[in-house]
């Protein structure tokens, strides 16, 4: 490749859902997975492992389809954090062979700027085989292209005609191209959908019977941009470089450190406090100066003896407030054991992020309400980062599913699509229910009537009922007898029967996560209990059934 | 002046002192004009309330959520803060059922402590924060803690109790203890002291035999609880004790009347109306 031109590498990941789904629950790397997304209620498959797909399950087929074809498959959600965690990592270690890396989550990929780097590495071709036999030994699969421009290699990576033929190996073969003269002449077989462009313009070029790009060239550009729009021409261009393309590459941490040396070793909580102050005093001027936020400091303290003794404070938002770092790290001398004496300490700033000053007429929503942030900052600089939690809603109607216990700081990170899915939905619940009091909706009650606590796991019960499938007129609980006054119900709850059994959620039935339908019923006991209570399993079915007490309503 | 003018006299003041200062503090009504004149205009702010109940946590946790609900309806931008053990098999808060009565789960942080002592320190940190220092002043309508069991160590309790009230002046914010346990506690250092439990429902034949099943009778069942209330100590000494009904739909606290109680009683016995199948 000549010096005169950029080199990319493009690496896509094209299996990495099940294979990280198969890390994460350690499972066989040759078993069947299937990972699904949830798109308007409907649970799509988006990625097969390679045996999954061998047995026939394909991509945007439905988990029910799926599960008909593969019983023994096992299904998971997305996980989009995990994806873009992995990526990340990936996108750090790739550092040692260009600074400028960058990640393509949506694609599953990881793009690299070698330019002026890559003759480090032995050339491009060394470099492409070096990471081929990287990822070869962690046994991800990943396809490698190199070419002149970011858009080529991208296309490379998902569409080469390489691609298509059957291989044993994990890793597939890495496609450079030498040269940028000959670049247009390798693209032009490639498939229309190799420019990336988007799904309406795809389907109305396939219409026009228009297939591999090199159709495109025969035609102008003021044709394709009246009939199609500006962004095709525009990616034809960059596919070839002719116009240019910018990429947002990975920022490179560097934390910011503040230290200070003592010529007596400072002793006494108050010394230490004021060690302290001063520190996080000097770390906000820093990042002050630097235009910067901060999400996590790190406070070191190094003894007479050489011990180093680390504490450390986590942000939910990013900030530079000298008066919140205070009080966030006003507790921290009681925690720190001088012994001897501190004669160093120094105080760092990490997970850095741009923090301009703004005028808050421009835009109000930079200055809302942050009470909640710093009230949670505060709890957990306290008491833990495991201690402050809040209840998150999930989209599962087994009762145990439907929440999660999250810390609270994670549930104040940048909202994702599934977080803000969930406000909505407590707000839903609120709305349908409450704030309407005029016309308070009978049917929504009966519908959604759900306790205000509930057990996890559920409480066997020893139920005494007239008739197998009617409710229980009497009950044993804390070894009291309780004899039931009124009944409501049952609210019917089919299992996730495409879960396996052995599934098992923090905060589901750990005691027994079976495949059982359950039937709830609303019960209110003569002494005024109210008691949420379901029986497993359908008799109609011939199934054994259990009851349980599920939760306690007011 | 003899002995007892002068008696009389510093009664007087005390009173007057009292009343101008109690004055200062907010309350919170609960719609109930007897508890409110008990309570001298309700539960006030920055103080310490003990909440107990025996049995299982339904009412106990029902008459604190009828309360959070008021005042977070007054301080929509305000959060509250539990302290609990959420392993305890009182279970934990489930969110659906919260925001079905108008209580939003985002503004509730959950604090998972199960000893005691740590529970009560996380509940001290809480409304220390809530203290304006600097430009952040945090909004916390109320905390809430279930350590009643700490009563069972009397010298702790009375600790317990004098430092959560300090830091709750300080923070003014409403401040709850609850605690399941059929006995008595001492609530010498709170504001005022309830022992709360369901309402026994009021079963026409002593002899029922067999549920009434029903449909409709959801409305009737969850748009409402009734909790037996007894509110023993109260900073005046007067005492309230009856039956309180909670609308969920309002979220309004309402006393149950004598009268209404005889037409409760009077209901026929409800026919079986079971819809399974």
């Amino acid at each position: 490749m000549s010096s005169s031109t950029n080199e990319f590498i493009y690496m896509w990941f094209y299996d990495l859902p099940p294979w990280l789904a198969c890390q994460q629950q350690g499972w066989a790397p040759d078993i069947a997975v299937a990972i699904y997304r949830i798109i308007n209620t409907r649970q799509v498959i988006c990625h097969a492992s390679a045996s999954a797909k061998k047995a026939g399950i394909m991509i945007h087929m439905s988990v029910a389809d799926a599960q008909a074809i593969l019983p023994i498959c096992h299904f998971r959600e997305y996980d989009d954090i995990a994806v873009k965690n992995w990526l990340s990592r990936v996108g750090e270690w790739a550092w040692r062979y260009t600074p400028i890396v960058g990640i393509d989550s949506d694609s599953l990929g990881i793009w690299l700027n070698v330019t002026g780097a890559s003759h480090l590495g032995g050339g491009i071709k060394a470099v492409c085989n070096r990471l081929h036999t990287e990822f070869n030994q962690i046994k991800v699969s990943v396809q490698i292209a190199a070419a002149p421009t970011y858009g080529a290699a991208w296309a490379f990576a998902h569409f080469s005609e390489l691609l298509k033929q059957p291989n044993s190996q994990q890793n597939r073969l890495v496609i450079a191209c030498d040269e940028r003269s000959v670049l247009r002449q390798k693209i032009q077989p490639l498939p229309i959908a190799a420019l990336r462009i988007s799904t309406d313009i795809e389907a109305g070029l396939r219409q026009a019977g228009l297939q591999q790009i090199y159709q495109l060239w025969a035609i102008s550009a003021i044709s394709l941009t009246t009939r199609f729009g500006s962004e095709l021409v525009q990616r034809l261009g960059q596919i070839i470089g002719d116009v240019n393309e910018l990429q947002n590459p990975l920022i490179v941490p560097t934390p910011l450190i503040v230290s200070k040396n003592y010529l007596t070793p400072l002793l006494g909580v108050e010394a230490i406090q004021q060690m302290i102050a001063d520190l996080v005093r000097l770390i906000c001027i820093q990042l002050a100066q630097r235009y910067l936020l901060t999400r996590h400091l790190v406070i070191a303290v190094q003894r007479t003896d050489s011990t180093i003794i680390r504490r450390t404070i986590s942000l939910s938002r990013p900030s530079r407030s000298e008066s919140l770092l205070h009080r966030l790290t006003a507790h921290l001398a009681a925690n720190i054991d001088a012994e001897f004496g501190i004669e160093h300490s120094w105080i760092e700033a990490k997970k850095l992020s741009a923090g301009l000053p703004v005028n808050q007429a421009f835009d109000s929503d930079l200055y809302k309400d942050d009470s909640k942030e710093t009230l949670i900052d505060y709890l957990t600089a306290r008491l833990g980062p495991n201690k402050v939690c809040q209840l998150r809603p999930s989209d599962s109607w087994q009762p145990e599913s439907a929440q999660k216990l999250q810390p609270a700081q994670q549930t104040m990170q940048p909202a994702s699509s599934s977080i803000s899915n969930n406000q909505s939905y407590w707000q839903l619940q609120k709305g349908a229910n409450i704030l309407d009091n005029t016309e308070y909706n009978t049917s929504l009650v009966s519908f959604s009537a759900r306790p205000l606590s509930l057990l996890t796991p559920a409480i066997p019960l020893h139920v005494i009922a007239l008739l197998p499938d009617h409710p229980p007129s009497m009950i044993r609980w804390r070894k009291q007898n309780w004899h039931i006054y009124q009944a409501t119900g049952p609210e019917r709850i089919g299992p996730s029967w495409w879960q396996h059994i052995t599934q098992t959620s923090p905060y589901s039935n750990k005691r027994k996560n079976s495949n059982k339908t359950r039937d709830y019923y609303w019960l209110e006991t003569r002494s005024g209990e109210r008691l949420w209570v379901y029986r497993e399993g359908l008799t109609e079915r011939g199934e054994n059934v259990e009851w349980f007490l599920h939760g306690f309503f007011a | 002046m003899n002995k007892q003018h002068r008696f009389d006299t510093l009664k007087n003041e005390i009173w007057q002192n009292y009343f101008s200062a109690n004055k200062a503090h907010k309350t919170v009504s609960l719609d109930v004009s007897d508890i409110d004149d008990c309570l001298d205009g309700g539960l006030a702010i920055g103080r310490v309330h003990l909440i107990t109940g025996s049995g299982y946590s339904g009412a106990v946790r029902g008459f604190i959520l009828a309360i959070l609900r008021k005042i977070m309806q007054e301080n929509p931008s305000s959060y509250v803060v539990w302290c609990t053990n959420l392993n305890s098999s009182d279970g934990i808060l489930y969110g659906a059922g919260l925001a079905a009565i108008g209580i939003d789960p985002a503004r509730l942080i959950l604090v998972d402590e199960s000893h005691p002592l740590r529970g009560v320190a996380a509940m001290e940190e809480a409304l220390n924060s809530a203290r304006q220092i600097g430009e952040s002043a945090i909004q916390i309508a109320a905390v809430i803690g279930d350590y009643a069991q700490l009563a069972n160590s009397p010298d702790l309790w009375h600790k317990t109790a004098r430092r959560l009230q300090l830091a709750a002046e300080k923070g003014n914010v409403l401040t709850l203890m609850s605690g399941i346990t059929a006995r008595i506690i001492p609530a010498a250092g709170f504001e005022s002291y309830w022992q709360v439990s369901t309402a026994v429902t009021d079963v026409s034949s002593p002899h029922v035999s067999s549920p009434h099943v029903s449909s409709q009778s959801a409305t009737y069942f969850y748009n409402n609880a009734s909790w037996d209330v007894n509110l023993s100590r109260t900073r005046s000494g007067r005492r309230w004790s009856g039956v309180l009904n909670w609308q969920f739909s309002t979220g309004r606290l309402s006393k149950r009347s004598a009268p209404e109680a005889q037409i409760n009683s009077a209901i026929p016995a409800r026919q079986i109306i079971s819809h399974v199948a």
